[in-house]
């Protein structure tokens, strides 16, 4: 019997798996450094704001808070991994918008 | 030399831990598989009050090695038993229920329905059992354990009680309990921070844009949130 947490985990062990993959690929990384640098700044801050929240929760001892705050970011990562792999395979199959504008 | 070393720089360590992942999983089934030649029992009367050989090891007093291998003689007697089912299937749905719980804090009587459930041992002989692992946890979690307290039960009741009972297997099955005890979260804890620091550092690193940066960073703020309910479980078991 699967409880939540261990339905969380698993999801994000598949995550790590296919995030993983997508490193090592180089699918995940943009062509763009410039746009890039940009980004890594933006992730920083997003990531800064979730840190304070999740040590707030932490030291406030809200932890069914903090574990449904996981959940939401476990579900948000597992949707944005779908769709870079849904990209990838429309690249890879020449439907990507990108792609019919080179040709 | 600098052209061989560039591609294992390239690799991220993210990729690095979720080898590790499949490796410990894989490890772990390996174990289990080892396992199933466990088939035969210790007997109730090998153990007397009394130990028939010199006391050897320097990991516990002869008296906690009495209390603790009386309280799991009972149970392993009739986990052994297999008039009713064999070792197979009882270690295969041992394995299935601890392998979904490795990680969390789990109460003793989560544990207890378990052990009645899959290895058919009566409640009286699971709560000694338990009670025993419970009151000498500090001596069970302390590492080397297994294997001094393999060794001395060897020793008092010889190799052949065991069957094709191994050091190894025995080692993997207490590791099993520590770990369901609350090893656990603090590993995980650690094992989460680590991720989050090598979301950060990929992050950077790789400069992922659009939808792969929605990834990379929800992915590392997961990491780090998991740490901290590991953590919390590691400081509140």
């Amino acid at each position: 019997m699967c409880t939540s947490i261990e339905t969380m985990r698993t999801l994000m062990l598949i995550n790590g798996v296919i995030l993983a993959f997508l490193v090592v690929t180089n699918q995940l990384s943009g062509k763009n450094k410039e746009k890039g640098k940009g980004v890594i700044n933006f992730g920083l801050v997003v990531f800064a704001i979730f840190f304070v929240i999740v040590n707030l929760l932490y030291i406030l001892g809200k932890i069914q808070v903090l574990n449904q705050v996981i959940w939401f970011g476990t579900i948000l990562t597992s949707l944005a991994l779908l769709i870079r792999l849904y990209q990838i395979i429309r690249e890879k199959r020449g439907e990507s918008p990108k792609i019919k504008d080179l040709k | 030399m600098k052209n061989l070393l560039f591609p294992i720089s390239k690799i991220n360590f993210r990729v690095l831990l979720s080898i590790s992942a499949v490796l410990l999983i894989f490890v772990l089934s390996c174990q289990k598989e080892n396992n199933l030649s466990l088939n035969k029992s210790l007997d109730k009367n090998e153990l007397k009050e009394d130990l028939k050989n010199e006391f050897r090891t320097s990991c516990f007093t002869e008296q906690e090695f009495l209390t603790i291998a009386e309280g799991f003689t009972g149970f392993f007697v009739q986990m052994n038993d297999v008039s009713q089912r064999n070792m197979e299937t009882k270690l295969d749905s041992l394995y299935r229920s601890i392998s979904v719980l490795i990680g969390d804090t789990i109460s003793l009587n989560t544990l207890a329905r378990i052990y009645q459930k899959d290895l058919l041992v009566d409640s009286i002989n699971v709560a000694i059992f338990l009670n025993t692992l419970y009151n000498n946890r500090n001596i069970i979690t302390a590492s080397g354990f297994s294997q001094c307290f393999y060794d001395e039960l060897v020793n008092q009741v010889g190799e052949e009680s065991f069957g094709t009972y191994s050091g190894i297997e025995s080692r993997w099955f207490l590791a099993t309990l520590a770990a369901a005890l609350g090893a656990g979260p603090c590993t995980q804890a650690a094992l989460g921070c680590l991720d989050a620091c090598c979301g950060v550092a990929g992050g950077i690193l790789t400069a992922p844009t659009g939808i792969g940066a929605a990834v990379n960073w929800a992915s590392t703020g997961v990491s780090y949130g998991a740490a901290m309910v590991n953590l919390h479980a590691c400081v509140h078991q």
